[in-house]
């Protein structure tokens, strides 16, 4: 027989921990799907598979190789031209920032990640020449990076570092950073970079008949990316750089090495159900963060320093607003209209022959009105071409920030490319 | 795993340890049991300080004459120790190379190497204003200074009535710190639990409240009096934080082969982790933690064998989502010869990533929950001389070997380790004095950097 006390105290185990178990098992959360980085490889996939990130379809930033370029398409273009056979594209997306066409990409989507860090990329030279930093590079040697893509710590948002290495050096002698930093080496930092790692076949899209990238609707020639491997953890890797100087990070003990944001506007209509569905129409790329007031800081070179990282706003439209749709583009002008949301005004003859005509095609205005009176266009446009324009004349409860923030390197701005 | 799941093996094996075992023999009780409070139970108890053991009955002598009734012994009892220190760390007194500007920087260098005391806490934390994601030590943040530090006052209360078999005790520690970058001086509750022994004849105790990690051998040395050397291995941070919650603990002798079994089941908030990785103070995610140890002991008349085997499993207390898991596998041994003795423990931890930005430790809230992977081990070395002078009863010299391979996912992993060499001298039973040097190095994955350090301490147990 089993004495009293035994009994007792597992019926009070038993008893507790059914009660623990109940309360532990009422408590239990469902799962949110983790934080994820996009990247261009991935990006890529998606787009070769038909599929949706944030709820956008991955062909709207890279088009197959010989499939049609979406912006190159039908109801933008009277017959779809076709992504070059060689390699994959990351599309051109055509945008305005303050007042002025400009142009994008998206090469990477981060989602519910709320910041990006800069990281080291270490170049070796032989000498350190601070007017030209690059100017000694070791001969044959390959940059230097530590963190992957795997990594929620990944970024393609460099600052370079330039290690100082004996003349002698094999160019392969150091191929990850713990190497460099053990031997000691004197290090200068060198400013930054905009690199995402990437496979080595995607380069900013070109449409079959063209030698370059070009902004759609307008034709001008935009900035392109050169390619490159760089040492990562022992390993080659390859990398496409958009440039250098083309962002900004936070030098703030408390935001030390967190990336500058822009926000970014993407039109939009209420669609069924209340719902904003996005129009196709040119975002606005913003100087700064939503609300900071922030002015352009564009380098010497006419780089600007910002839209680089950039959080996108659903920007939801009065039905009043509309875009400037040549008669070119009836094709567009129909399913807007068919759509509904946004008023579609017939440009005046006279507007369209105007030689910058161009400079306003889908450029959004809050009287399309305007666009019919050729003695005061374009003046008596209130443009929303322009970060300050966008939240001095929308209101807040309008613009709706997205929880992803898009690798997006400005290729064209201020009417000129940018990059290589 | 549901919640449910994941009770039903903790479940059996709690049924396990309430089984009533076959009587034994009355002689097994008495001095074993006793033993094994002070040894296998987990919580470091007042009577296993130094300076406040119970006399040895066969060491006393036999009264003569007129002896007195025994004084009514109080159910109340009050006990501590104070630990002063002194350590100089080389360098800057962190791990964090100047030069290295990857982020985070606490993911590409081991912040817990150049630990100072007996507690863990660094030199330095020193990042050069690096962002850094939450896995981190305490510091004392003398840089590499030499400085005489205030290690610890610790203060244990104690009741045990005669007329229950419950044990409840407190232990309140004081560690005085510097504002600047320690985060202050602290006064912790490092353990506050009650302990039933339903059994006088079975070595069964059910405890409930903040206690002693069950997963391997090293908490047992937490508190300085106890420790032969100074500082925590490489791996203690991932086996010797305190737990909030519920504990078994069984032990059953076999003498027949001179051997004894025991099994310290803890269901618990967090896991065994340090809390400045992992609050013990609350669950985040309302699922249990679950940690079981199931030990073997050998006790021979010169040598003495303990195996052990570990492992634990639950949500990750430092994030929200009770879907994301941290599982850890430890295996140990200790061997006592004359006055030899080894000791080893391998860890093995995996932690999922968390599945939203978020990272809470007990030193402040981070970005992310990254995932994780760590295998390690360390063994001591330790040889323990009887003096016969009345002031120095023992001298130990002592010589631990650390290792372990961590890496955060896609940031390459690091390969550390640590040679640790000291000395300690035992004074009336009152008084420690140890020294020791840690020779830390990277071996791979974490840049080369002076974080070397020199450090003693005084401990005075009353």
């Amino acid at each position: 027989m089993i004495p009293a006390p035994f009994v007792l105290l597992r019926m009070a185990i038993v008893l507790a921990l059914l009660l623990l178990a109940t309360a532990c098992g009422s408590s239990s959360q469902g799962s949110t799907p983790p934080p994820h980085i996009w990247t261009l490889r991935q990006l890529r996939e998606a787009s070769l598979f038909a599929g949706t990130i944030a709820g956008v379809p991955a062909t709207e930033w890279i088009t197959p190789r010989g499939q049609p370029i979406p912006q190159w398409s039908p109801p933008f273009s009277p017959t779809p031209l076709l992504q070059v056979e060689e390699q994959d594209g990351l599309n051109v997306l055509p945008a305005f920032s303050q007042g002025r066409p400009a142009a994008f990409a998206v090469a990477e989507v981060w989602e519910r990640v709320p910041e990006v860090w800069v990281q080291p990329w270490y170049v070796l030279v032989t000498a350190y020449e601070p007017s030209n930093p690059g100017q000694y590079r070791l001969k044959d040697s390959l940059p230097v990076v530590d963190i992957e893509e795997e990594s929620l710590f990944y970024s393609p948002f460099w600052e370079i570092i330039y290690a100082v290495v004996p003349e002698d050096t094999p160019p392969d002698r150091y191929t990850s950073a713990t190497a460099l930093l053990s031997a000691g080496l004197p290090m200068h930092r060198g400013g930054g970079l905009l690199a995402p790692l990437t496979p080595s076949d995607v380069m900013p899209a070109i449409a079959e008949g063209h030698t370059g990238p070009v902004r759609p609707y307008t034709g001008e020639a935009v900035g392109s990316a050169r390619q490159g491997e760089t040492w990562l953890h022992g390993r080659r890797v390859p990398y496409l750089s958009f440039g250098s100087s083309n962002f900004t990070w936070s030098t703030a003990p408390s935001r030390a090495g967190i990336i500058d944001e822009a926000a970014l506007y993407v039109f939009a209509r209420a669609g069924s159900e209340g719902r904003p569905t996005p129009l196709g129409l040119p975002a606005v790329i913003g100087t700064g963060p939503r609300g900071a007031g922030q002015v352009a800081r564009v380098s010497a070179a006419g780089v600007p320093l910002f839209g680089a990282l950039s959080r996108p706003h659903l920007a939801l439209l009065p039905v009043s607003a509309g875009p400037f749709v040549p008669s070119t583009m009836e094709p567009l002008k129909d399913m807007l209209r068919g759509e509904g949301g946004v008023s579609v005004v017939d440009v005046h003859p006279d507007i369209q022959a105007r030689a910058d005509a161009q400079d306003y095609v889908l450029r959004v205005a809050l009287n399309p009105d305007c666009f019919q009176d050729p003695a005061r266009f374009p003046t008596a446009c209130r443009w929303l071409d322009s970060q300050a324009a966008v939240e001095t004349n929308l209101a807040p409860s309008s613009l709706l920030p997205q929880d992803v923030l898009f690798t997006s390197p400005v290729l064209f701005y201020d009417g000129k490319k940018v990059g290589r | 795993m549901s919640a449910r799941t994941g009770f039903i093996p903790t479940l059996t094996l709690l049924l396990l340890a309430a089984a009533p075992a076959p009587a034994e023999s009355a002689s097994q009780e008495g001095t074993q049991v006793s033993e094994a409070m002070a040894d296998a139970v987990g919580e470091v108890l007042p009577e296993a300080l130094p300076g406040v053991e119970e006399p040895d009955a066969s060491s006393s002598s036999a009264p003569s004459g007129y002896t007195p009734e025994a004084e009514s012994v109080s159910p109340f009892r009050v006990s501590g120790y104070v630990d002063v220190g002194f350590a100089k760390a080389q360098g800057r007194g962190s791990s964090f190379h100047p030069d290295d500007t990857r982020v985070p920087a606490d993911y590409g260098a081991d912040a817990f190497a150049p630990a100072v005391n007996s507690r863990g806490d660094v030199a330095s934390l020193d990042a050069g204003g690096r962002f850094v994601n939450g896995f981190l030590p305490r510091t004392v943040d003398i840089g590499g200074h030499a400085s005489f530090l205030l290690n610890t006052a610790s203060l244990d209360l104690f009741y045990e009535p005669s007329s229950a078999p419950v044990l409840v005790f407190a232990r309140t520690q004081f560690l005085p710190r510097f504002e600047k970058g320690s985060g202050g001086t602290r006064l912790l509750l490092q353990q506050a639990f009650g302990r039933v022994t339903p059994f006088s004849g079975h070595e069964l105790t059910v405890t409930v409240g903040r206690f002693d990690s069950v997963f391997g051998i090293e908490y047992r040395e937490n508190e300085s009096p106890l420790r032969t050397g100074i500082t925590p291995s490489l791996m203690a941070r991932y086996t010797t934080g305190h737990q909030l919650g519920v504990k078994s603990f069984y032990r059953r002798q076999l003498p027949s082969l001179s051997s004894a079994v025991s099994l310290n089941v803890a269901i618990t908030n967090s896991s065994s982790r340090v809390e400045s990785l992992q609050t013990a103070d609350l669950s985040l995610t309302g699922l249990p933690f679950v940690s079981a140890r199931l030990g073997y002991e050998l006790q021979l008349l010169r040598l003495q064998l303990k195996l052990g085997m570990s492992g634990q499993t639950g949500a990750r207390n430092d994030q929200d989502d009770a879907h994301v898991r941290q599982t850890q596998l430890g295996a140990d041994a200790r061997l006592t010869a004359g006055w030899f003795s080894l000791a080893a423990e391998y860890v093995r931890a995996r932690d999922d990533a968390g599945s939203a930005p978020g990272k809470h430790t007990g030193v402040g809230d981070f970005f992310y929950a990254s995932g994780f992977a760590v295998d390690g081990f360390y063994g001591t070395l330790a040889l323990a001389v009887p003096v016969g002078d009345e002031a120095l009863r023992t001298a130990t010299v002592y010589s631990r070997y650390d290792r372990r391979a961590a890496e955060f996912h896609g940031f390459g992993g690091i390969l550390t380790s640590r040679y640790t060499v000291g000395t300690r001298l035992d004074f009336w039973s009152v008084l420690s004095l140890k020294a020791e040097y840690l020779f830390n190095r990277e071996n791979a994955g974490a840049p080369r950097v002076d974080n070397d350090v020199f450090t003693a301490s005084a401990i005075y147990v009353f």
